[in-house]
């Protein structure tokens, strides 16, 4: 598995706000309590969330989240 | 295209929608074809060619690309049933989930405050106190208890009033149309008939809230006050919205919660692990919309422009139907697709669909089917079928797989 740096950005117009990645992987994204739009709260996560932070860009339906690897 | 000569079971085209042979599994066919190219050519019921996608990531590909459209009325769009015809024919009165964006983003998000994650949370307590309710007043009657007329029919649909703050007079009149929208015992003029009146009966619980000074708290008052009196929607535009909450929100759920019911009071193994470890519910709900991806026959879409898909191109006019339960036992996301498992991870279930249209409902339905799975394991513990499996009554007609009956004694 890739243990380099990892960078996480999200696209928050094409957020449909299904919040799958607010409940995948609360450290790293939450989404507005009001409309419901991603919010990310960190740009560089930690290698222990390197996976979930995958599963997360996987599992978003409208591919709002991007993750690029070194 | 290339098939596989040497199978018997796949032919130029096979027919579609396919027969089960077992009520639990989806058609066999299906897993030849998934282990083919990308897209298949099959024919529908009414003649008509079309691409059927059954591997995972092609079935996430088509359904996340906006390419391939949503829009009934668009060149090749394959038609699922006789029903879907109908509702082609009547384009002014379609919902959201046959639009495209950017119409389709503009009404949805008028909702998707009202099934925010945290949204539905908020709904277990007294989600739950309505269930302690209802099972009391089951398990105190005789036994069998026909948990799909006692429970996985009215849930769903309290679930709806108490979202649309209607009183339990309307909620009736709602329950009985919405009913008969999902009973197959019904004719297709009968249920458009009961379609209209659902239509006369939403129009008349919006043209309430109009009326008001005050409208309350409720989603329909909600809409009332931030979108029509401001502009942003119609009558006409919100009464379709109301009755997309009600049928996709409705039969779904209630056949979702059948099946899993059926595998509670089947699967000693997955009652056990669960009486014994509450916890593991979520990951169990998540595992069973896999594993009985209810949404059987899939979702119909067709090509805007020519698409390379895998191996497989496209054409723009071309009718695409997407497998959610074929994608749902690709063995190559889901180890040991065919085994029921509470505890792996089934997170990358297609069974909500995927894209833009992925289900406004989901956390509201994986709510449902929690605190439903926890209440019949609170009061009926070791419940099993009252009557022989084969005896049961598998829906197979209707666009979301369940079943008519679930007797259980305990
Ligand atoms: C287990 C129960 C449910 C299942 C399996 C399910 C499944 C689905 C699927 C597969 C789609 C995608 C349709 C498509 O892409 O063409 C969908 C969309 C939708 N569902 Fe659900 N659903 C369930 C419960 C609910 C509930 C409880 C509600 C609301 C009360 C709901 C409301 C909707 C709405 C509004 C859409 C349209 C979303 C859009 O077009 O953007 N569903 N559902
Ligand atoms: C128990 C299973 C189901 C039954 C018996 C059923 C039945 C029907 C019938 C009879 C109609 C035509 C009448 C009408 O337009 O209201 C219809 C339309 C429709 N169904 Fe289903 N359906 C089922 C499941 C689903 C599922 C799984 C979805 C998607 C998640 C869905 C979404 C729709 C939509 C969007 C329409 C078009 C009506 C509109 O645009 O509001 N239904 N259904
Ligand atoms: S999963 Fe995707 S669409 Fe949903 S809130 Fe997160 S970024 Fe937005």
């Amino acid at each position: 598995m890739n243990t380099g740096p990892l960078r996480v950005s999200v696209d928050t117009d094409a957020c449909c706000a299904m919040g799958r990645c607010a409940d995948t992987e609360p450290r790293v994204f939450d989404q507005d309590e009001d409309t419901g739009t991603v919010v990310l709260l960190q740009a560089a996560p930690p290698p222990e969330l390197h996976d979930t932070v995958r599963l997360c860009a996987e599992l978003c339906p409208c591919t709002a989240i991007t993750v690029t690897e070194e | 295209m290339t098939q596989d000569a040497a199978s018997p079971k796949v032919t130029a085209a096979p027919s579609y929608p396919m027969e089960r042979v077992s009520p639990i599994d989806p058609p066999p066919p299906l897993a030849l074809l998934r282990s083919g190219p990308a897209a298949s050519r099959i024919t529908m019921w009414d003649g008509s060619p079309v691409w059927l996608v059954t591997a995972h990531p092609h079935v996430r590909s088509v359904l996340g690309d906006r390419r391939f459209t949503a829009v009934t009325s668009a060149p090749g769009f394959p038609m699922m049933t006789t029903t879907s015809v109908l509702v082609r024919d009547k384009p002014h009165t379609a919902s959201f989930i046959r639009m495209d964006d950017p119409d389709h983003s503009r009404l949805r998000s008028m909702l998707t405050r009202d099934f925010l994650h945290g949204r539905a949370e908020a709904m277990r307590p007294v989600l739950r106190e309505h269930l302690d309710e209802m099972l009391g007043r089951l398990t105190a009657g005789e036994r069998p208890v026909d948990l799909v007329r006692g429970l996985t029919i009215p849930v769903p649909s309290r679930v709806i009033a108490l979202l649309f703050g209607v009183s339990d007079e309307q909620r009736e009149l709602i329950e009985n149309r919405a009913g008969i929208l999902i009973d197959r015992g019904y004719r297709p003029e009968q249920v458009a008939a009961a379609r209209d009146e659902l239509d006369g009966l939403l129009r008349e619980v919006v043209e309430e809230r109009m009326r008001m000074s005050e409208p309350g708290e409720d989603l329909l008052s909600r809409l009332v006050t931030d979108q029509v009196r401001t502009g942003k929607l119609t009558v006409e535009e919100m009464v379709p919205m109301c009755r997309l909450l009600l049928v996709a929100g409705h039969g779904t759920t209630t056949s979702q919660a059948s099946l899993s019911l059926l595998s509670l009071v089947t699967d000693r193994d997955l009652a056990d692990t669960l009486a014994k470890d509450p916890e593991l519910l979520p990951k169990a709900v998540e595992e069973l919309l896999r594993y009985h991806s209810i949404v059987q026959n899939g979702l119909a879409r067709a090509a805007l422009e020519d698409v390379q898909l895998g191996d497989v191109t496209i054409r723009a006019g071309e009718g695409v139907v997407v497998s959610l339960s074929a994608g749902n036992r690709d063995a190559s996301v889901f180890p040991d697709p065919d085994t029921l498992d509470p505890t792996r991870d089934a997170r990358r279930h297609l069974a909500f669909g995927h894209g833009i249209h992925q289900c406004l409902g989901q956390w509201l339905a994986k709510v449902e089917l929690e605190e439903m799975l926890a209440a019949v394991l609170r009061w009926m513990p070791g419940a099993r079928l009252a009557v022989p499996f084969a005896d049961l009554d598998f829906r197979h007609e209707v666009s979301s797989y369940g079943l008519g009956a679930l007797p259980v004694t305990w």
